[in-house]
């Protein structure tokens, strides 16, 4: 009962806010961009309904998300109207995710990293988030059903469990957040199909996506195989997506969230087994 | 020939130098940090932090020139339950990863009685915050090596709000009681 009471405010709000966003992008015809706006505004509405709003520049790593979250908004309505070529996006992609690692893990280098190795850290972690992206990315260029959200749901949803699983509530309860914006899109999507797939959504689903591990794995007690597991488990669905025009579209979606949930359980799994007992 | 202390006391005093100053290490063996909140406003939980450290300059005959510096690892909590000390360490109470130490620095030394008005500065969880603590000098005693010893203790509270600990309001209350007992081995 009181985990309810912790989390129903700030996934109401959230799932009230990114479907307005969600809604009112579609009416519009913003296909590329509106669930990006949804999602981000979203995010940021729920967290600080759950937590308050974070003071700037953020004292704790995970009070940077609904920053980021706007942030990113901005960076992905741009690129959706904009369309610059790939290497450009590639480049830009990567630098911005850089410094988003840098502000995010900043205390690390403070206490934990020498500069070389903390700079080694981003590097790679910017590299991975670019990775991902590029996948998202063509799998939202292709998929035009509810099935990209779904499994960003399915992802976040088990992102949650794992999170409170690893010692963190506070964490959970963002991850329920994203998740409840998530489901919203999905129900937005399912009531209100689109002809244009959204892309604008990915770069702010990577990056609030990737702070909830990261700050997991850093900073609470989240074993690095379940971020990892968390991290790449939309890819499989994802390629089916990719491998799958064409076919029965009910039957796919059933496959695709089926593969994801196999791997988004394992993680948790992974989260149970490594968390200290109750009592 | 040496010349008389009392001499050497006057000019080391008039250079600035402090002679009667004592340098207390704290020995976290003999030392405890423990607190206290409330849970679900039933009644009061305790739990500790095993480990402390810091150091103590304590001047007899000029107390204000006196300081107290106590650091305090965070990783060192221990309320007798792995699960809950984990949950502590947590970004949603003393967030360990980024806010390591809990440190108090002096700023002012009064004294009234045996009885010491120390006024510095917390810092926990990235907050750094004014406060003033009345630390009580229990005794000075020779331990079982001749090293001398000497104890202090205090009992304040916080409100873990004004650090920035707002995560499960009401389940747990904002107040929280610090109880400080440090013994020094003078260096």
């Amino acid at each position: 009962m009181f985990l309810l009471k912790q989390l129903l405010p700030g996934m109401l709000a959230a799932a009230v806010i990114s479907g307005l966003f969600a809604i009112a992008g579609r009416l519009w015809r913003a296909n590329s961009w509106g669930d990006a706006v949804a999602l981000a505004l979203g995010y940021a509405g729920g967290h600080v309904v759950s937590v308050g709003w974070p003071a700037f520049p953020p004292a704790e790593a995970t009070q940077w998300l609904p920053y980021f979250a706007i942030g990113v908004m901005f960076v992905a309505v741009l690129d959706t109207l904009l369309r610059p070529s790939g290497s450009v996006r590639a480049l830009i992609w990567f630098l911005l995710c850089a410094g988003i690692l840098r502000l995010l893990l900043g205390s690390k280098f403070q206490y934990g990293w020498s500069p070389l190795e903390g700079s080694l850290w981003i590097a790679c972690l910017a590299a991975g988030l670019l990775v991902l992206t590029a996948i998202l990315d063509r799998a939202a260029q292709r998929d035009v059903s509810i099935s990209f959200p779904l499994i960003l749901a399915i992802v976040a949803g088990g992102t949650a469990v794992a999170l409170m699983l690893s010692g963190s509530m506070l964490l959970g309860q963002l991850a329920f957040v994203l998740t409840a914006v998530f489901g919203t899109i999905v129900s937005v999507g399912f009531l209100l199909p689109r002809a244009v797939p959204g892309r604008g959504i990915v770069p702010v689903a990577v990056v609030v996506l990737s702070g909830l591990w990261l700050s997991g794995y850093f900073f609470a007690e989240l074993p690095a195989a379940s971020a990892l597991l968390l991290a790449a488990s939309s890819i499989p669905a994802l390629m089916l997506v990719l491998s799958d025009e064409g076919g029965n579209p009910r039957r796919g979606l059933v496959l695709r969230a089926t593969v994801v949930a196999v791997s988004v359980a394992l993680a948790v799994f992974l989260a149970f087994r490594a968390s200290p007992p109750m009592s | 020939m040496k010349p008389p202390k009392f001499i050497l006391a006057i000019i080391l005093s008039s250079l600035g130098v402090t002679v009667y100053a004592d340098t207390f290490k704290i020995d976290p063996v003999h030392s405890s940090v423990i607190f206290s909140i409330k849970h679900l406003g039933v009644t009061d939980f305790y739990g500790r932090f095993n480990d402390v450290s810091g150091t103590v300059v304590f001047d007899k005959a000029d107390p204000s020139k006196s300081s107290v510096e106590v650091t305090v690892p965070v990783e060192s909590v221990d309320t007798n339950n792995e699960k809950r000390d984990q949950h502590l360490k947590s970004p949603d109470f003393f967030n360990a990863k980024q806010f390591p130490m809990i440190i108090f620095k002096s700023k002012t030394v009064e004294t009234s009685g045996d009885t010491y008005k120390v006024t510095g500065e917390l810092t926990l969880h990235g907050v750094t915050k004014p406060m003033t603590l009345d630390i009580k000098k229990v005794s000075e005693a020779k331990g079982m090596e001749g090293e001398i010893r000497g104890g202090g203790q205090t009992r304040f509270t916080i409100k873990r709000s004004d650090f920035g600990m707002n995560f499960m309001q009401g389940a747990l209350g904002d107040d929280v009681t610090v109880f400080l007992s440090l013994e020094g081995i003078k260096e």
